[in-house]
């Protein structure tokens, strides 16, 4: 009996022991924003950066989120690992919207503008089944670091970017960072929710 | 009836059974390498995303489409080249009895294998990251899997 109590206090002296370690391990680490989920509060307007868009079109973030409820994603067309499956699920958000939520539209930000051209742009969109809905655009070079800044988008190795999704309101503010990999359903609700709150 | 005799009488009845029982020990020995190799096949085949798999992401309610949960995305097998953006999946890496995620040491059979595909639990009770999809596959999918990638 004794020994058995013995036993459980030293686990859970190494529980306790583990969980300091933890703790203090993870206060440690560089300051990965994975699953920087959450509103933000007040809402905050997103720096000034330039886009061209799959069409070639040119614009800024700013300008592109204006009067609308937007859903934005980071994600490059060479990435194989976690992209396809944003994608996807953009995709299927589209698809989920069709004709509905007017001013609601879906944004996927390249973070390899040197590589991802306004056609590759095109094909990814196309790969995954391209909707009015959903736009792709690269930045200018220079201002993608602020963006990821911004949305608190860097993520550990190996990939450089999180599947999270970043909402922005009808004034094209940030107002909530999603978790990562949030459902298509999830996305089309919380846009939804977005419209109506004005 | 001499020695002899004998052993002429049952010659015939006792080669026709060694034959026999050559011939299905042949045959036995063919269908099982047939059955190996269909199962590689198969396993090669649910990899590349050549047949299709049905993959979802934790919480979700739909399955992906096969090209973008295909393992092949995120790992590379055997001593392919490159790097692999997760775990490298071999013989070795499964079945060596290696520490993963933080957890004790541990080694994947097939039955651990298909549970973690499944919900993604590992042989050492350690939840695998929510980046990876979960699988719902057959026994016989799960086994190929394993089989194929424990081939190399």
């Amino acid at each position: 009996m004794d020994l058995r109590h013995g036993q459980l206090t030293l686990q859970r002296r190494s529980f306790i022991t583990a969980s300091v370690a933890t703790g203090l391990s993870a206060l440690s680490m560089p300051t990965w924003a994975h699953n920087d989920a959450g509103v933000v509060s007040p809402p905050i307007a997103p720096p000034a950066v330039s886009l061209t868009l799959e069409d070639k079109s040119k614009t800024t973030l700013q300008a592109l989120l204006s009067n609308h409820v937007t859903a934005v994603q980071l994600m490059f067309t060479s990435c194989e690992a976690t992209c396809p499956i944003q994608g996807s699920l953009f995709a299927d958000a589209a698809k989920k919207l069709g004709g509905r939520v007017k001013p609601a539209q879906l944004l996927s930000i390249s973070i390899d503008p040197g590589n991802d051209t306004e056609e590759r742009l095109r094909d990814w969109l196309k790969r995954f089944g391209a909707s009015p809905r959903w736009h792709a655009a690269r930045p200018a070079a220079r201002q993608i670091q602020s963006l990821i800044t911004f949305l608190k988008a860097k993520n550990a190795p190996p990939d450089p970017h999180t599947g999270q999704v970043y909402y922005f309101n009808l004034r094209g503010e940030l107002v909530l960072r999603s978790v990562d990999f949030p459902s298509a359903v999830e996305i089309v609700r919380t846009l939804e929710a977005l419209a109506k709150r004005g | 009836m001499s020695l002899r005799g004998s052993i002429k009488r049952w010659k015939v009845p006792l080669i026709s059974v060694g034959l026999t029982g050559a011939s299905a020990f042949g045959i036995g020995a063919i269908l099982k390498h047939s059955a190996e190799r269909s199962r590689l096949e198969l396993g090669r085949k649910l990899v590349l995303g050549v047949e299709p798999l049905k993959g979802r992401m934790v919480g979700h309610d739909l399955d992906l489409p096969t090209a973008t949960v295909r393992c092949q995305n995120c790992h590379k097998i055997g001593q392919e080249p490159g790097k692999s953006f997760a775990p490298r999946l071999s013989q070795a890496s499964l079945t060596g009895l290696v520490k993963r995620r933080g957890g004790p040491p541990s080694r994947y059979d097939v039955a651990t294998f298909c549970g973690v595909l499944a919900d993604g639990v590992d042989p050492a009770h350690v939840m695998i990251p929510q980046t990876m999809p979960r699988y719902n596959l057959t026994e016989q999918e799960c086994a190929a899997l394993w089989t194929y990638v424990t081939a190399n």
